[in-house]
């Protein structure tokens, strides 16, 4: 099934490069142009809504302003005899298109900086109104509403290519778009996005910038729209602002939900069914788009995941081998360096009137494993929100390792080595139990959009490296033999080890975890208590929120106790387990030290 | 008659089956716990009794009738009330509109009084809940959303409590007073099916103990059977 799945789009491919062959008629080659350029939109469409999952309703006006970038300039290179002689006007057009469309791309990424779901879809489709209006209304650049006539056809050196080799031409261009968007799927950037389209905290805490990673697949898929549109531009050899209304956006969308929105073979389905559908359904003459509707309507009731979605592997839980033992050099090259220390200056945070934390002062020892506890809402994990850049200080300062620590995002606390784990789990959804901690393990390398182009996705010694250190780390935290297992059929507890192993992932040297132990039992709360010595004995320094008080005695070296915003209490486990305060506020009577 | 009987259940996500054909019972005005390490089916069985997931194969009746296959809403309407593992509250919402939502079937009967009255209940187990009546439930500690979700279970006037690790996030000082809670419920007739990875408590509220492993009872019997097992107190109660 699956490998049906795999095998399927080439198949068409292979199909469609001898369908001329078979077929006569300039009216199926055009056709088959068609479905090419659209595919390609397509992809485009898939690597920003598929995999990141930014949602664009606009992508017909980037077409559109890569379409009328090269009609522009290949209209008025072509009278130059050197053009006519080259035929690089039409090339030249078609780069800038998809320069133009690129930086569009840029420009509609930044309302995505601030609005995601539908509330982002509203917006690409006013940018794609805009753009509309503006192709009629600038007469004398666009030609208004009755467009740019006579763009020149397509031409290699002095040839014109005619409609059957033109079809061959974007059937190639067609390949390497899919060729493409497989490398970019597989490296480690289209990773990041994956992960991204399920928490972009997530992805923030392991020190990637989410702008950046945002602003560059918005330009990404641009420049496919836009590559689309200036070759629809030298088939058409006439555009005009029909060709890119609100519907065409639509029409994208549709076709890669139909095809299956984040798998690499489904704009090719989608691109080719929406295309050639209408055509076998002039039989039914004025009900025809009424069945096409339909058609595409009962498809996605049946296969709400797109037709190729239905090829993905199921979802479930494995049942794994654990390593009985687990690797006791794990933790060797996990620490960059010694660990850093930490001091928090009369440190406050209010939201709106009411203090979380006030004024809170107190050092933790570069090395240590320091715990923080106190009852519920006493401010535990906003001091964490401070230390990693999640929250801005209403006043006070950070110090790490004596300077004073001026984070403003968790990207940039994880790229200064302080990363963390969190109390409301933030995984990646379905993406295996290896792939969350690859993200982190990659995040380090920079390795962006370029070298995922260049590089090719999978394989190099690199990356065998990378996939190396993120199994043992996953052998560290006690998940070995869960490597392949999707993260979200992960036991609770589970899931909360698989974030210390992402958190390990970026170097760090501080870590702090945020009631790592609970939803664990006893064993294995015990296996983790090992997992924290071993850390530490790296020099790391570890703070630790927690509630299991047998966990914190057995591997604080100290402990710092708040209560209502402030510290009421600090000093060696058995110093807190006597102090009455901390008796009377946190423990209750059952816990006092012996 | 049990209150809930469980025969032979299944329950598989896919082709994989996490619960294997296990067989329990809770009577009336009983606390049963369940233990387990991470992994062991707990949580896909309270999920399956309230609906959430589907049974491969077996039987769950309740109060005489079987439920097995009823929608969610419908199983909660009968009074079977889940406490889901990870709060899922609505991060929007107030903490009284959440309570709201778990008392709807209360206050769609017009019985508005009623409802007060087991929020009140609730204030007395949670007083943190009360000072944060008005506040979104998503800007709450983690803990204190965990009272919120116990509470939303609770003003619904269940028969049957389906708890999936009450203690997560709370202070030991709060654990206990939960605990204390459960068994005072337990005086006013509520039951409770009550999974627990702080094994140490969760037996010593019970009255009885099913121990679930790769998804197939392997231990089970009365409280103080199940305490004096040897191999429970090493994976679940630690070192006392």
């Amino acid at each position: 099934m699956r490998r049906l799945g795999r095998g399927l789009p080439w198949l068409l491919l292979l199909l469609a490069s001898l369908a001329p062959l078979l077929v006569e008629g300039t009216y199926f080659r055009y056709l088959g142009i068609i479905v090419f350029i659209y595919g390609i939109v397509a992809v485009g469409l898939n690597v920003l809504a598929g995999y990141a999952g930014q949602f664009s309703l606009g992508h017909a006006a980037l077409m559109a302003m890569g379409a009328y970038s090269t009609a522009i300039l290949s209209k008025a290179l072509a009278p130059l005899p050197f053009f006519a002689a080259t035929g690089l006007h039409i090339w030249l057009g078609i780069v800038l298109g998809t320069c133009v469309a690129a930086a569009f791309g840029a420009l509609l990424a930044f309302p995505a900086l601030r609005v995601r779901g539908p509330y982002l879809a509203m917006v690409t489709i006013a940018f794609g109104w805009v753009i509309f209006k503006i192709l009629q209304e600038w007469v004398s650049v666009t030609g208004g509403d009755l467009g740019l006539a006579s763009i020149p056809k397509a031409q290699i050196g002095p040839w014109e290519l005619s409609t059957r080799e033109y079809y061959y031409v974007v059937l190639a261009f067609f390949a390497l778009s899919l060729v493409l968007q497989r490398r970019i799927v597989e490296s480690p950037f289209g990773m990041r996005l994956r992960a991204m389209k399920h928490s972009e905290i997530g992805i923030a805490s392991v020190g990637i910038n989410v702008y950046r990673l945002k602003v560059t697949v918005f330009i990404v898929s641009a420049a496919f729209a836009g590559f689309g549109g200036a070759l629809f531009a030298h088939q058409q050899n006439y555009v005009s602002p029909d060709n890119f209304q609100f519907f065409s956006s639509v029409f994208f969308l549709l076709a890669i939900l139909f095809g299956g929105a984040g798998t690499l073979s489904g704009p090719v389905i989608g691109a080719a069914v929406l295309t050639l559908l209408p055509e076998f359904l002039h039989d039914f003459d004025k009900y025809r788009l009424i069945v096409y509707g339909s058609f595409i309507l009962l498809t996605l009731y049946f296969l709400p995941n797109g037709v190729m979605g239905m090829f993905r592997r199921p979802q479930g839980r494995a049942t794994p081998k654990i390593d009985a033992e687990p690797a006791q050099d794990a933790s060797r090259d996990m620490a960059a360096s010694r660990g850093a220390s930490l001091e928090l200056r009369a440190i406050s945070r209010t939201f709106g009137g009411v203090a979380a934390v006030r004024e809170a002062s107190f050092k933790i020892e570069a090395g240590a494993v320091h715990a923080l506890i106190g009852p519920n809402g006493a401010g535990k994990t906003t001091i964490i929100n401070l230390i990693t850049g999640f929250y801005r200080a209403s006043s006070g300062e950070i110090l790490l390792d004596g300077a004073p620590l001026n984070v403003s995002s968790m990207d940039g606390a994880a790229r200064l080595g302080i990363a963390r784990t969190f109390q409301t789990i933030k995984l990646f959804g379905e993406m295996t139990v290896l792939e969350h901690v690859l993200v982190g393990v990659s995040s380090s390398s920079r390795a962006g959009f370029w070298s995922a182009l260049l590089s090719g996705g999978r394989g190099g010694p690199k990356q065998d490296g990378d996939i190396a250190t993120a199994r043992e780390l996953i052998r560290c935290v006690g998940l070995g033999g869960y490597e392949e297992v999707p993260a979200s059929t992960l036991a609770y507890g589970h899931r909360r080890l698989l974030e210390i192993a992402r958190a390990l992932a970026v170097k760090p040297r501080v870590l702090l975890l945020d009631e790592p132990a609970a939803g664990l039992v006893a064993e294995e709360i015990a296996a983790l208590g090992a997992v924290i010595r071993r850390l530490k004995n790296t020099g790391m320094t570890i703070v630790l929120v927690e509630h299991h008080m047998d966990l914190v005695i057995k591997v604080s070296d100290r402990i710092t106790v708040v209560d209502h915003g402030t510290v009421i209490a600090e000093g060696s486990p058995a110093d807190v387990q006597r102090d009455a305060r901390v008796v009377a506020a946190y423990l209750g009577p059952s816990h006092v030290a012996a | 008659m049990s209150l809930l009987e469980v025969e032979g259940l299944h329950v598989a996500y896919g082709d994989l089956e996490v619960v294997k054909g296990i067989s329990f019972k809770v009577e009336q005005g009983e606390i049963v716990t369940v233990l387990g390490s991470n992994g062991a089916g707990k949580t896909t069985t309270l999920r399956s009794l309230a609906g959430l997931l589907p049974a491969a194969a077996g039987q769950i009746v309740y109060d005489g009738q079987r439920i097995g296959g009823l929608p969610a809403h419908a199983i909660a309407n009968m009074g079977l009330a889940l406490v889901p593992e990870g709060r899922q509250l609505f991060p929007e919402h107030t903490v009284l509109e959440n309570l709201e939502l778990g008392g709807y079937r209360l206050l769609r009967a017009g019985a508005r009084a009623e409802f007060d009255r087991e929020v009140g209940k609730v204030f007395e187990l949670f007083p943190r809940i009360k000072e944060r009546l008005h506040q979104p439930a998503g800007l709450l500690s983690g803990g204190e959303q965990q009272m919120v979700a116990i509470g939303r279970a609770l003003v619904s006037k269940p028969r049957l409590l389906l708890l999936d690790e009450p203690s997560l996030g709370l202070a030991p000082i709060l654990v206990r007073s939960i605990f204390d809670a459960f068994v005072a419920l337990r005086q006013q007739g509520i039951t409770t099916l009550l999974v627990e990875q702080m094994a140490w408590i969760g037996l010593e509220v019970c009255d009885r103990a099913y121990v679930l492993e790769s998804g197939v009872i392997v231990t089970s019997g009365t409280k103080a059977e199940v305490t004096s097992n040897a191999r429970v107190v090493e994976a679940y109660l630690g070192k006392v």
